[in-house]
């Protein structure tokens, strides 16, 4: 049995008389500790597929096994809970509370979780030994973004969701996030999903899921992914 | 449809919450404006309906020396005037269901009888043009027969006399036998009594408690044929026209006095002949003038051997006692009118400035976008102020049209209480409504303005991008390091919060302190009024009766007197004092009205008044201030305008309440508390210095037991005795006084009430803002995985806060608006408490946390609505 399972999962929107499906019938497998890219057009339904998994929405139907659970099945109140301890999420636009310094903005996610991680600990792994006390209006996007990774990386969850991480990013920094995801991923052994528009960046997945039209139209294993360093676009 | 029209209408259905909280606190604020500036004109349009639809008089002439038949016909056939009315009136203690009252008695005119009132329940029609101060007959039927009679169906103290109760004179000002053939009589009938609008504000009365307490209209025939007319009442050409109380009505007045002064010179000279000569054949006639109470001077044997010349008192609507408190009642309310809804305006002001400055921020990249599309400054900015102007236009319309009904019929229904004046209709007054409204939308659109202007002035490309996020900040707090780190996390980050969004601070604490100062202030406002009678009777006064005495007793009349009292068994304790009816004046003001009291031992009737200062509660003595000081009560101090160490001056009055010429000056030397009337404390030695003569001790100061058996035995036995005047118990005075505020608390209520529904729309309509500029962390915490009751908790405790802060504040402020709001409503005579009770502070400040509580639990299915997928998708 996978880490992660996707089994026929649909999600249909309502809009008014017309039903659109964002998700349909999609299916794949990812397997603890890998750094998984997806990748497809606009409107193929990645964001989609990664919010069901990091539940924050629920599917219409079909199943997702996320360490042996069943997240498809869960209540609003499980999905609370499994958001708290077992998924990281980090977004395009990182969504940090301004008002809360970079530590402050990572004990927010650590203080409610079981087993975090030190906050000042992450913020050095991420390179921001000496912003810790800075507010996000205070940073560059790429740190602020650093900062988001953080936050995800301290609640110690076991999925580390992210959503188009560098879009907002220029080419240097994107790489630098790029790549401390990528060593996050060796170093600790999360399982890191990375949707991008960039095919690029296939290149230094474990494995990649090619997502056309709400399906998973290609899931391919990479044998010899590259270090994030050496990647050029 | 344009498709910016579309848009427009779509940004109301969007968000109707927002939409309809701007609508109704601009419903609520114009409409409290204008419903309480509306109360006063309704009033006096009520009162000038009734006055003329019962012919009500416009001018009263008094003769000193009463009125004939041919006084009557030269008033008549003056060019100005349209009707004269006759009158006989005398003052009587009389004995009604066992209760002794000072009774007025009019003679009832034939033309009652036949007189019929309209649907309209005030409109009197009869054949006889000179019937004036119509009647209206509430129950029973007219007198037809001598011993009828027909009392006020108004009367506060009437509540126990019915149709059928027996009536009877018992003691008048002179012999009862000169002025009346008949002096008992049976209730026939209960009548409204135009000439009387007030049941409380009474007419003063030389005899017994010294304020008329019932009026009775008594049949034809029964004041004996010697008794002249003792009024004129005239109806002036015109005068109905006008409104009374309008400066058109005073001048149509003052024209047709001027025509009255002008015969009152030569008709005096004629009445003074005719009573001449008829005292050569009826000396028994000129006594029965005597009788006429209200207008007798101090006349002696020796006046009546040579007489002075009689005078005409010529006076206008406004020198009725009950017209003219009417009257004043209606500008207290109008005072108060006109400044209490400013808060609400503010309020608003602060309410449409948060909810613009939202509506803006949120739609800033629409307004970019239109900008880039070349739309006009003027077109985007069209869109807010249309939004607003449609909100306000339409909430100024509601509440206008609900409140200006709404609030003058609730307020006088509870002067209904006082006045028997009904209710006309109440006219939406153009004027005020148009004032308030354009109050109410100008200040909405000048925070609309305020709000838009500095958003357009960015470039669109800058109105493109998001606002650029406001930087966190240190806070103060922060450096205070001990107690900054005891703090735990969410505490640190709510601090910040609160301090970091300086404007929606002040606003949101603002708000909510108005709207704690609201409640406080009507709660406050109950507090003063019921201070007034619970001080009063509870911690001042300590004896229940007031006996006068005859003028002039001597040393064993005196012994006789105290013989009574111990023989009566009913009275527990009583200490003599001289008190004496004064007119008061200072550099403020002249002429009010003041009891000095000189007891006789003074310890003894500081046993019975607790005297004190108001702050502190210092005892005070009589004889401790020193040579030639009084005490004074601190109400009338304020009005004269004086204080501690300076003078004043009391002066005799006559029976009409005119001063006369003769000045005592006083010095204060402490000012005490008390709430009813105003009362100057001397020693003999220091009324001696400054009148010249030892005071004649004229009244008893007493306790008597509250059985009623012991208390009729008493009154029997001074009755009996001829050297007692009055006797009369507080509880009387408490019940009326009562009766009086209760209807000042009504309006109370009005206050409190809609405090409160402001309370409540602010404190939504912030909550509610506060929640949408945070909808982006509310979804990332959720996303983060907090639970439901952590966000709320996060998210709340800002607004529990502010609810805190703002309604302390609100407290102070509170303080402040009271205290200008009671002196502001302060009847005459009568000083309001002016303590809030602990208990309203915590009341007002209870229910401004369970209305943000009520907000919040209202609020809260809209944070569980929050989507986080939606919420974080795009770079807001
Ligand atoms: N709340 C929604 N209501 C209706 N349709 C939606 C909703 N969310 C997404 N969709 C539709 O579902 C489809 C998939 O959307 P999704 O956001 O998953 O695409 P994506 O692959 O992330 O695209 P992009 O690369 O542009 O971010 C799109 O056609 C979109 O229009
Ligand atoms: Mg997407």
């Amino acid at each position: 049995m996978s880490f992660v399972e996707f089994r026929d999962v649909s999600k249909i929107y309502q809009m008014g008389e017309v039903e659109v499906a964002a998700v349909s019938g999609m299916s794949f497998d990812i397997e603890q500790g890998e750094l998984v890219v997806v990748v497809g057009p606009s409107g193929a339904g990645k964001t989609t597929l990664l919010n069901m998994l990091g539940g924050m929405d629920s599917a219409t139907s079909g199943s997702i096994v996320l360490d042996g659970r069943e997240v498809s099945a869960f209540d609003e109140r499980e999905l609370t809970f499994y958001r708290r301890y077992d998924i990281g999420f980090v977004f395009q636009f990182y969504n940090l509370v301004q008002n809360l310094t970079a530590k402050e903005n990572v004990e927010l996610a650590s203080q409610i979780c079981k087993d975090p991680l030190d906050a000042e600990e992450v913020l050095k792994q991420v390179g921001l030994a000496d912003r810790m006390d800075n507010f996000p209006a205070q940073l560059s996007g790429g740190e602020q973004q650093r900062v988001a990774i953080a936050r995800a990386l301290a609640k110690n969850p076991k999925l580390l969701l992210c959503d188009e991480p560098t879009g907002a990013l220029d080419y240097r920094t994107g790489k630098a996030i790029l790549r401390l995801l990528q060593t996050t991923c060796y170093d600790t052994g999360k399982t890191v999903v990375l949707i991008t528009h960039n095919s690029a960046f296939t290149a230094i997945a474990d494995r990649v899921i090619h997502v056309r039209e709400g399906r998973a139209d290609k899931v391919l294993v990479n044998e010899n992914p590259v270090s994030a360093e050496t990647l050029e676009w | 449809m344009h498709a910016q029209l579309k848009e427009f209408l779509r940004s109301i259905s969007r968000k109707p919450g927002r939409f309809l909280a701007l609508l109704a606190i601009v419903a609520l604020g114009a409409g409290f404006y204008a419903g309480l500036r509306m109360t006063a004109p309704d009033m006096s349009l009520a009162l000038d309906r009734y006055l003329d639809s019962t012919r009500t008089y416009d001018v009263r002439v008094v003769g000193t020396m009463g009125l004939d038949d041919d006084d009557l016909q030269a008033l008549s056939e003056l060019p100005g005037i349209e009707a004269v009315m006759g009158s006989r009136q005398a003052d009587a203690l009389a004995k009604i269901e066992g209760k002794t009252y000072t009774t007025r008695v009019h003679a009832l005119p034939a033309a009652a009888a036949t007189s019929t009132v309209l649907s309209d329940g005030v409109t009197v029609e009869s054949d006889d043009p000179n019937y004036l101060n119509r009647l209206i007959l509430d129950e029973g039927r007219w007198p037809t027969a001598p011993g009828e009679c027909v009392i006020s169906a108004d009367r506060v103290l009437s509540q126990s006399i019915g149709l059928g109760s027996e009536i009877k004179l018992e003691q008048g000002t002179g012999k009862l036998s000169d002025t009346f053939e008949t002096r008992t009589f049976t209730v026939v009938g209960t009548v409204h009594m135009p000439y009387y609008v007030s049941s409380a504000a009474i007419d003063p009365s030389s005899l017994g408690s010294g304020v008329v307490q019932q009026v009775l209209y008594v049949a034809d025939g029964t004041f004996t044929d010697d008794y002249p007319y003792t009024d004129a009442f005239l109806i002036v050409k015109d005068a109905a026209g006008a409104q009374y109380g309008t400066d058109a009505y005073d001048a149509i007045i003052d024209a047709a006095k001027k025509q009255v002064e002008g015969i009152a010179d030569e008709r005096c000279e004629a009445r003074l002949d005719a009573i001449t000569n008829s005292l050569y054949d009826n000396a028994t006639s000129f006594s029965g003038l005597l009788d006429i109470a209200e207008y007798r001077l101090s006349h002696t044997q020796a006046e009546i051997d040579d007489p002075e010349p009689p005078t005409w008192l010529v006076m206008g609507r406004d020198k009725n006692t009950g017209m003219a408190s009417f009257v004043s009642d209606s500008d207290r309310v109008d005072r108060i009118a006109s400044i209490f809804p400013f808060i609400f305006f503010l309020v608003a002001a602060l309410v449409a400035l948060t909810t613009m400055t939202r509506m803006v921020d949120e739609e800033r990249q629409l307004i970019g976008t239109y900008k880039a599309l070349g739309y006009s400054r003027g077109r985007i900015t069209g869109k807010y102020v249309g939004y607003v102007l449609l909100a306000s236009v339409v909430g100024s319309v509601i509440g206008i049209a609900a409140l200006g009904k709404l609030l003058p019929g609730v307020i006088m229904n509870a002067y209904a209480i006082m006045y028997y004046v009904p209710a006309g209709p109440l006219p939406i007054d153009p004027v005020i409504s148009g004032l308030s409204a354009g109050l109410a939308i100008g200040v909405t659109l000048i925070a609309t303005w305020a709000s838009v202007a500095a958003t357009l002035r960015e470039k669109p490309a800058a109105l493109m991008l998001p606002r650029a996020p406001k930087a966190g900040k240190r806070i103060l707090l922060e450096r205070i390091a001990p107690l900054w780190q005891r703090l735990s996390f969410t505490w640190k980050v709510t601090c910040r919060n609160l301090f970091r969004y300086k404007k929606r601070f002040i606003m949101t604490v603002i708000g909510i302190a108005g709207c704690t100062a609201l409640l406080l202030t009507g709660l406050g406002l109950h507090d003063a009024i019921n201070d007034i009678i619970d001080i009063q009777y509870g911690e001042i006064i300590h004896h229940n009766a007031l006996i006068t005495l005859e003028n002039g007793l001597d040393a064993s009349e005196r012994a006789r007197v105290d013989e009574l009292l111990e023989e009566s068994g009913a009275v527990e304790s009583s200490t003599y004092a001289h008190v004496e009816t004064m007119l008061a004046s200072g550099p403020r003001a002249s002429d009010k009205r003041i009891d000095i009291v000189v007891p006789e031992d003074p310890p003894a009737f500081e046993a019975m008044r607790t005297i004190r200062t108001r702050t502190g509660h210092e005892p005070l003595t009589i004889e401790s201030m020193g040579e030639g000081k009084v005490l004074l009560n601190e109400k009338i101090a304020q009005e004269l305008g004086i204080g501690e160490g300076d003078t004043f001056t009391l002066s005799p009055q006559d029976d009409m309440g005119n001063a006369l010429p003769t000045n005592y000056d006083y010095e204060v030397g402490r000012l005490f508390e008390n709430y009813i009337y105003n009362y100057v404390y001397a020693t003999p030695a220091a009324y001696e210095r400054a009148v010249g003569s030892a005071p004649k001790m004229n009244a008893i100061y007493a306790n008597i037991t509250s059985d009623a058996d012991a208390r009729a035995n008493l009154d029997k036995l001074l009755r009996s005795s001829g050297l007692v005047k009055t006797l009369t118990y507080n509880d009387e005075a408490i019940d009326t006084y009562r009766t009086m505020l209760r209807s000042v608390d009504l309006i109370v209520v009005v206050l409190v009430v809609s405090a409160a529904a402001l309370a409540f729309i602010v404190l939504y309509n912030l909550t509610n803002i506060n929640i949408e500029e945070r909808i982006r962390e509310i979804a990332t915490l959720k996303v983060l995985g907090f639970t439901r009751r952590e966000t709320n908790a996060y998210i709340f405790r800002e607004i529990i806060l502010l609810a805190i802060i703002g309604g302390a504040l609100g407290l102070v402020l509170g303080v402040f608006l009271e205290g200008f709001v009671v002196t502001t409503a302060e009847v005459d005579q009568v000083m309001f408490g002016r303590t809030i009770h602990p208990p309203s502070f915590v009341w007002g400040y209870v229910l401004t946390l369970v209305f943000s509580a009520i907000s919040m639990l209202l609020m809260l299915p809209k944070l569980a609505k929050v989507n986080m997928v939606e919420s974080l998708k795009s770079n807001e």
